[in-house]
C-alpha cells in the first residue's frame, strides 16, 4: 500500500512501478522472519564482490592440506548434523505451513546475486547463498552440476528442477551481463532458491554430503565434482545399487542391462494385479494428466501476464495522455470559469493517476502471475519431468528383474532338459549295446552319433552370443554357458554332465542377482512411492501457495485500484 | 440522445429552445440546414484558401487549444480502444484458466480442501472475467461515445470559429475594395486620372471626352464608395456582432464542457468503483477461504 502513497506525488515515470517491485522485492527477501538465531545481521547493500573475495581467499589455506580433507568432510557432516538437529524441529512444522508463511521462511535464501570475483579471478555472476547464518557464491553452472550429480547419485529421488540454460546461441553472442539481464538473473535468483529449498525438504537430498558440500563455502565446487563420491560414480547407475550407486557391489555388475523397455510386459504387470504395480501405475497416469493441466496452464498464464504488461503499457500511456489533458483541457479562459476549470483539472488529474494506479499494479500483477503462476507451473512441469524420468529408472530395474527371473526359469528348463536328455540317451544306449552286438552298422552309427555333436558345437557357437544377448551382456554369464541351446541329445554325455554342473552353478549365481535385485526393485519401489507421495504432497502445497498467492494479490491488486479511483471521485464530483 | 442533449444545450445557448420543445423541430432543422447550405457552403467555397488576417489573441488562443484538445481526445480515444482490446484478450486468457483449473480441480477431488479452494477460486475468476467485460463494455460503448461526443463537440466549435472568421474575412475584403476604390476616386479627384499614361491616350485616340470619362467614372465611383461603405459599416457589424457571439458561445462551450466531462468522468470512475470494490469484496473472501484451509 506504501507503494502507492508514494505514486500519488510521482509522475508516471515508466520505471517507477519497476523500481518499486525491484524494492520491495529485495525487501521482502530480507526483512523475511528469520528462524536462527545466529544468522547475522546483514546489510541490504552489501556488493556481492566483497564477499566473492572474501571467499575467493578463505578457502586457499584449506587447500594446501589435502591430507586433512577427509577429517575435514566428517567434521563437517558432523557440524551439518548438529546444525541440522537443531533445524529439523522448527523445520518439519515449517514445512507444512509454507502456504500460510509464503515465500518469506525458507530455511535457505540466495540473498544476493551479481557479478562477483570466483576463485581463478574471473567475473562471473553468482548468486549468495545463506544457509544457517553461512554465504557461499556459486555459479548457475554449479547449480546445474550438483543437479547432474543429485539424479545420478539418487536414482530413485525426484530431483527438483532448476530453471533452464540460457540458449546457448544467445549466449555465445551475449554472455550473461549483471546490468542487462537483471531479469534474467532476478528469475534465477528466485528460482534457484526455490531449488534449493526443495532439494532441502526433501531428506534423502538435505542429509546428502555433495548437497552439503554445496552449501558449505570451504569447498571448490570443482574438487567437489572431482572427488568422491561424484568421481566414483558408476557409469551406468542400473549396474549398482539403487539407493547408493557408489557403494561397490559385485554381484550389481552380473545384471543385466535392458537397451529398451518392452511395454507389452508393462501390460502384463497391469493385469496381474500387483499391488505396488497398481500404485504406480496411479502415479504415472497421475503425472500424466497433471501434465496435461499444466501445460495449458502455463501457457495461459504466459499469455496473461504477457497481455496484461501490455495493459499496463496502454495504461501508462493512457494516464500520461490524461496529465497532459488536465494541463489543457480548457480552450479559453473564462474568468468566471476559472475555479471551476480548475476543479476539473485537478479531477482530470485524479483521474490519470487513478490509471497510473492501475497501471502500476497491473504491472504488479503480472510479475505476481509471473512468479506464481507461469514459473511455478513450469517448475511443476519440470518436476513431472524428473518424476518420469524417475520412474523410468524403476521400469528399467524391473525389466532387469523379469530379465533375470526370466533366465533362471530358462536354465532351469535347461537342466531339466539335459537330465531328461540324459535318461534318454542312456535308455537309447542300452538299446543300442543290445542292438550292436547284433550288428557292426549300428556300431558304426553310434559312434558317429556320439561324435557329431562336438563338430556341431563348434559351429554353433558364434550364434549364441547374439541370441542370448537379452538375458546378459556382461560376458561371464555368457562363457558360463556355452553351449546351453543347442539340442539337448546331440550332446555327448560328459558334455551334459559338464552343462549341468556349469548350469547349475549359473543358477546359483543368477539367484544371487535374483534376490539381489529383488530387493532392489523394492527398494526402488519404496524410495519412489516415498518421493511420488512427496511430490504429490508437494504440488497440493503448491497449489495452495499458487492460489493463495494469486487470490492475495488480484485483492491488493483491486483494493489499490478501488481506492484511487474513489480518490478520482472524489474530486470529480467536487467540479 | 446524449448527443441530441449536447447539442441542444447548445440550441439553448442561441434561444432557439422553444424548437426542440415544439413539435416541429424538424421543419425548423431543415430551414436552418437549407439556409446553412445556399448561403454559407459557397463562401466556404470562395474563401477556403483565403487566412484572416488580423485576429484577436483570444481566438488564437482558443485555435490553438480546441486544437490541442481534440489532439489529446482523439488520443485518448484510440487508447481507450487499445486496452479494451487487451482487457478482451485478458478475459479469454482468464477464461482458459478457468478451464484448466477446473480440470485440476477434477483431478484434485480427493483433497476435499483444495478442491474447494480451487473452486473458489475458478468461481472468483469467472466473476472477475465476467465483470471485465461489462466494465469493457462500459468504456467500449458509453464511454467511447462520451469522448466521441467531446470531439464532435470541440469540432462544431471550431467550425464556429471558422464561420467568425468567414464573416471577418467578408468585412476585411470589403474594407479592402473600399479602401482601394476610395484610392483611385482621390487619384481622379486630383486630376491624374488613373495613373496609367497609355489608358488615357487610348481613350483620348478613341475620342472620347477625357473629362466627361472622368467625371462619370468618378461618379460611378463615389456610388460605389458609397455603397461599400455601408456594406463595410454592416459586414463588421455582423462581424463584430459575430465574434461577440462566438466569445459567448466559447464561454458557455466551456460550461458544457466542464459539465460533460465531469458527468463522464465520473461515471466512468463510478463505474470502476463499482466494479473493484464487488471484486474486492468477492476476492477477500476468496482470500479468507484459502488461508483459512
Amino acid at each position: 500500500m506504501n507503494i502507492f502513497d508514494g505514486s500519488d506525488e510521482e509522475d508516471n515515470n515508466p520505471f517507477s512501478g519497476t523500481t518499486h517491485l525491484y524494492a520491495s522485492g529485495i525487501a521482502a527477501v530480507t526483512d523475511g522472519p528469520d528462524d536462527y538465531d545466529f544468522t547475522e545481521p546483514f546489510n541490504n547493500s552489501e556488493i556481492n564482490e566483497n564477499s566473492g573475495k572474501n571467499l575467493s581467499h578463505e578457502p586457499i589455506q584449506e587447500i594446501d592440506e589435502p591430507a586433512e580433507e577427509i577429517d575435514d568432510d566428517s567434521l563437517q557432516t558432523w557440524k551439518f548434523a548438529s546444525t541440522e538437529l537443531s533445524r529439523t524441529s522448527a523445520f518439519d512444522t515449517s514445512y507444512t505451513k509454507i502456504a500460510d508463511q509464503g515465500a518469506k521462511f525458507e530455511a535457505i535464501r540466495i540473498v544476493d546475486a551479481g557479478q562477483y570475483r570466483d576463485i581463478y579471478g574471473k567475473y562471473a555472476i553468482g548468486y549468495k547463498i545463506e544457509f544457517g547464518g553461512i554465504k557461499v557464491t556459486r555459479r548457475y553452472s554449479e547449480f546445474d552440476t550438483l543437479r547432474q550429480s543429485l539424479c545420478r547419485l539418487l536414482p530413485t529421488i525426484i530431483i527438483p528442477p532448476i530453471p533452464s540454460k540460457h540458449p546457448i546461441i544467445k549466449y555465445l553472442f551475449n554472455p550473461l551481463h549483471a546490468k542487462k539481464d537483471i531479469r534474467t538473473i532476478e528469475r534465477r535468483q528466485r528460482l534457484l532458491s526455490r531449488f534449493l529449498n526443495n532439494c532441502h525438504k526433501v531428506k534423502e537430498i538435505r542429509d546428502h554430503v555433495v548437497f552439503q558440500k554445496f552449501l558449505n563455502p570451504e569447498y571448490y565446487w570443482k574438487e567437489v565434482l572431482n572427488s568422491p563420491p561424484i568421481s566414483i560414480l558408476p557409469m551406468n547407475n542400473l549396474l549398482a545399487p539403487p539407493l547408493n550407486p557408489t557403494k561397490p557391489s559385485p554381484i550389481h555388475l552380473l545384471l543385466p542391462t535392458p537397451a529398451s523397455l518392452t511395454m507389452r510386459r508393462h501390460e502384463e504387470l497391469m493385469e496381474s494385479n500387483d499391488e505396488s504395480e497398481l500404485r504406480f501405475f496411479e502415479h504415472d497416469s497421475c503425472l500424466l494428466k497433471y501434465k496435461e493441466i499444466l501445460q495449458p496452464l502455463n501457457k495461459t498464464g504466459r499469455n496473461i501476464r504477457s497481455n496484461v504488461q501490455t495493459y499496463s503499457a496502454v495504461l501508462s500511456e493512457l494516464g500520461a495522455y490524461f496529465n497532459a489533458f488536465s494541463l489543457e483541457n480548457s480552450v479559453f479562459q473564462v474568468h468566471t470559469l476559472l475555479e471551476q476549470v480548475n476543479r476539473l483539472s485537478i479531477g482530470i488529474e485524479k483521474t490519470g493517476q487513478a490509471i497510473d494506479v492501475n497501471y502500476v499494479s497491473a504491472e504488479m500483477f503480472s510479475e505476481t502471475i509471473m512468479t506464481a503462476l507461469e514459473e511455478r507451473s513450469k517448475e511443476m512441469l519440470q518436476f513431472i519431468q524428473e518424476a518420469q524420468r524417475v520412474l523410468r529408472f524403476r521400469n528399467f530395474k524391473q525389466e532387469q528383474y523379469y530379465t533375470v527371473e526370466a533366465t533362471i526359469e530358462k536354465r532351469k528348463d535347461r537342466i531339466t532338459q539335459l537330465k531328461e536328455a540324459d535318461k534318454q540317451a542312456s535308455r537309447l544306449e542300452e538299446a543300442l549295446k543290445l542292438n550292436a552286438e547284433e550288428s557292426p552298422t549300428v556300431a558304426q552309427a553310434m559312434e558317429s552319433i556320439t561324435k557329431s555333436p562336438s563338430n556341431r558345437k563348434l559351429t554353433e557357437e558364434p550364434k549364441l552370443g547374439t541370441f542370448r544377448s537379452p538375458s546378459s551382456r556382461n560376458g561371464r554369464s555368457t562363457s558360463d554357458s556355452l553351449a546351453s541351446d543347442v539340442e539337448p541329445h546331440l550332446l555327448t554325455q560328459d558334455e551334459r554332465v559338464f552343462q549341468v554342473k556349469k548350469l547349475e552353478k549359473e543358477i546359483e549365481k543368477l539367484n544371487e542377482c535374483f534376490k539381489l535385485i529383488e530387493k532392489d526393485l523394492k527398494q526402488v519401489n519404496e524410495s519412489m512411492d516415498n518421493s511420488l507421495n512427496n511430490l504429490e504432497t508437494y504440488f497440493h502445497d503448491s497449489w495452495y501457495t499458487i492460489l493463495h498467492e494469486l487470490a492475495h494479490n488480484v485483492v491488493s491488486w483491486l483494493k489499490d485500484c478501488s481506492e484511487s479511483w474513489k480518490n478520482a471521485k472524489q474530486s470529480i464530483s467536487s467540479i | 440522445m446524449r448527443r441530441l442533449l449536447s447539442h441542444s444545450e447548445l440550441s439553448k445557448s442561441r434561444i432557439v429552445d422553444t424548437f426542440l420543445t415544439s413539435s416541429d423541430w424538424d421543419i425548423y432543422r431543415r430551414s436552418l440546414t437549407g439556409q446553412i447550405s445556399t448561403s454559407e457552403v459557397s463562401d466556404v467555397l470562395i474563401n477556403a484558401f483565403k487566412h484572416v488576417n488580423r485576429q484577436r489573441d483570444e481566438f488564437v488562443e482558443i485555435k490553438e487549444k480546441s486544437e490541442k484538445l481534440d489532439h489529446n481526445l482523439s488520443h485518448l480515444d484510440k487508447l481507450f480502444h487499445k486496452s479494451v482490446k487487451r482487457v478482451d484478450l485478458i478475459g479469454q486468457n482468464l477464461k482458459k484458466l478457468q478451464v484448466s483449473l477446473s480440470g485440476l480441480q477434477e483431478l484434485c477431488c480427493d483433497e476435499k480442501e483444495l478442491s474447494s479452494g480451487i473452486k473458489a477460486f475458478t468461481d472468483g475468476t469467472m466473476h472477475l472475467t465476467d465483470s471485465l467485460n461489462d466494465l469493457n463494455k462500459y468504456v467500449d460503448y458509453e464511454y467511447d461515445v462520451d469522448i466521441k461526443d467531446m470531439i464532435n463537440y470541440i469540432e462544431a466549435l471550431r467550425q464556429l470559429i471558422r464561420l467568425k472568421d468567414q464573416k471577418q474575412i467578408d468585412y476585411e475584403e470589403l474594407s479592402e475594395y473600399l479602401t482601394r476604390s476610395i484610392n483611385e476616386k482621390n487619384n481622379l479627384l486630383s486630376g491624374y486620372g488613373s495613373g496609367n499614361y497609355f489608358k488615357s491616350k487610348l481613350e483620348e485616340l478613341a475620342g472620347i471626352n477625357q473629362e466627361m470619362a472622368r467625371r462619370d467614372k468618378i461618379a460611378k465611383l463615389e456610388t460605389r464608395v458609397q455603397s461599400l461603405t455601408d456594406e463595410v459599416e454592416k459586414s463588421k457589424q455582423v462581424a463584430d456582432e459575430f465574434e461577440k457571439e462566438v466569445l459567448r458561445e466559447v464561454e458557455q462551450f466551456e460550461h458544457i464542457k466542464t459539465l460533460e466531462l465531469k458527468d463522464s468522468l465520473a461515471s466512468l470512475a463510478q463505474k470502476h468503483i463499482d466494479f473493484y470494490d464487488d471484486m474486492v469484496d468477492k476476492w477477500s473472501k476468496i482470500e479468507q477461504r484459502l488461508e483459512s484451509a
